[in-house]
């Protein structure tokens, strides 16, 4: 969904829900960027612009006939994590990572390596709990992806969820395009989930 | 209530309120979920005679109180928009406005005498200062902009506008539009500029420069459509920077631009420009103007109360 603050950074940034039901709809979000700090600093009860949901959701874009392990690295963990609480059946493994342990209290329960204590990445994490047979599906910052798409270009089922920077979020402006082998893609509306072979440049 | 269409002797419009080229793309994704009739016109994406893939990513960053934007002129061609855009379009309850651009006068004729028999345009943008696209399709020197404008003059019957770039020869390159036959012109294109991210060190977009759009550039685009209207009284001229609101739209309009064209706030927010149109009507009523024509040059007759 895009979200703006009416009285904040002009441009609109694309986020994922972590979770929605009931008619709200939660976010997580790193503070970095203008709208984030804006975001964060933002009084209890402020009023944002939010329009969306845009896009095609993972389950129509996936091979649903597969089990899955989920990759999420930083805030990339949103849409992986609302994607595992909303079909579990689908979901073999996970492999998440965060620089900073300090996220833990954030995510309470949830299987997660953080770099300051071990090391280990979400990236290693994928390294051990994939198998032939399984798919992957990827969100988090551009190098994680990239790794994940070098070594996925062949695996069937296995997809990255990309964050361009967005300009409308509808697919009008192309603030977002980027090439697939079929030609010019839009993030926002023909995204954010591309299969491995479709981004040849990613990594 | 106030009138607020805008009549003009080779065309008239609705609400003086036109999407600018660019960030509404050809309407497409907003005619499913937005009312076109608050819209005065439509500027489609700006056509080049072959198809573009535009910049690399990135191609936005925002700003303090804008967004700059590189996007390459990414579009499908003449030939595909011809076939396959334009019978889309032509059934939206609004004027169209096809944007094109060349990196030569001669490309631009060919397009336009392209279009000359189809059906569904209404006006044609010259797009001469796109600062988005390396040494193509900008014309900063007075010949290059009388070049253009009459090779696209000669091409095609259809009232055709120049836009043109905020620059500090405006007026040189306006005079030479309309020597060339021009029927108006639209002010401003986004101005040239640059972010750099404090963590690498190098410029955040993947073409470095690009276009700043949104409220930062409002007071430039206003103060080049005052002089613009002031040097040619009778000239049709779209303002178009920065306006995202009803205040915006009038300050405009004030200023000295017949209609108003609105891009970034199309990106931000699309239905809050949608509903521009009949927020002007309201602030006509309220300040009893009886016809939003009578509003146009205001500034520059000594404000409400002289006028």
């Amino acid at each position: 969904m895009i979200v703006r603050f009416p009285w904040g950074p002009a441009l609109p940034r694309a986020f994922s829900a972590l979770a929605a039901a009931d008619g709200t709809v939660d976010l997580f979000l790193k503070s970095d960027g203008l709208l984030r700090e804006a975001m964060v600093a933002a009084p209890r009860d402020a009023v944002l612009d939010v329009r969306g949901p845009y896009g095609v959701p993972y389950l129509d874009r996936i091979d649903a006939g597969r089990r899955y392990v989920l990759v999420g690295g930083g805030s990339g963990v949103a849409p992986v994590l609302h994607f595992a609480a909303t079909y579990p059946e689908l979901v073999e493994d996970v492999a998440f990572g965060f620089r900073s342990s300090g996220v833990r209290g954030l995510l309470a329960g949830v299987d997660l390596a953080c770099e300051d204590e071990t090391g280990e990445t979400a990236d290693d994490r994928l390294r051990a709990r994939w198998r032939e047979g399984l798919g992957v599906l990827a969100c988090g910052p551009e190098p994680l992806l990239g790794s994940v798409a070098r070594r996925h270009r062949e695996t069937p089922a296995a997809y990255v969820s990309l964050e361009a920077r967005l300009g409308c979020g509808y697919g009008a402006c192309l603030g977002c395009s980027i090439p697939t082998p079929e030609g010019m893609r839009r993030v926002c509306v023909d995204g954010p989930l591309f299969a491995c072979s479709e981004v040849p440049w990613l990594g | 209530m106030a009138r607020i269409d805008v009549r003009h002797s080779k065309g008239s419009f609705r609400t003086p309120i036109v999407l600018a080229s660019g960030p509404a793309g050809f309407g497409l994704e907003l005619a499913g979920a937005l009312d076109f009739r608050g819209i005065g016109a439509l500027t489609t994406k700006t056509i080049t005679p072959e198809p573009r893939e535009g910049n690399p990513q990135p191609r936005v960053v925002d700003t303090p109180s804008g967004v700059l934007n590189s996007i390459g002129l990414e579009n499908p061609g003449i030939d595909a928009f011809r076939r396959e855009i334009l019978p889309r379009i032509g059934g939206l309850p609004t004027a169209r406005i096809v944007s094109l651009a060349g990196r030569a006068p001669d490309e631009v004729a060919t397009m336009a005498a392209d279009l000359e028999g189809a059906v569904g345009i209404d006006w044609i943008e010259l797009n001469l200062s796109c600062p988005n696209v390396r040494g193509e399709t900008v014309a900063d020197r007075p010949d290059q902009v009388r070049a253009y404008v009459r090779a696209a003059r000669d091409a095609s019957a259809r009232p055709l506008l120049a836009k043109l770039p905020s620059s500090d020869n405006l007026l040189a390159l306006a005079e030479a539009a309309f020597v060339a036959g021009a029927d108006g012109l639209t002010l401003i294109n986004a101005v040239r500029g640059l972010r750099i991210h404090t963590e690498t060190g190098r410029p955040f977009l993947a073409r470095e420069c690009g276009g700043l759009c949104g409220p930062a550039i409002l007071p430039i685009a206003l103060a080049r459509v005052f002089e613009a209207r002031r040097a040619f009284p009778d000239a049709f001229l779209i303002g178009t920077g920065g306006v995202v609101d009803v205040r915006g739209v009038v300050e405009m309009l004030c200023a000295g631009a017949n209609l108003v064209g609105v891009g970034f706030g199309v990106m931000a927010d699309p239905a809050a420009v949608f509903a521009l149109g009949a927020e002007l009507g309201q602030w006509l009523d309220a300040h009893r103007i009886g016809d939003v024509n009578d509003l146009v040059g205001t500034a520059h007759r000594g404000g409400f109360r002289a006028s």
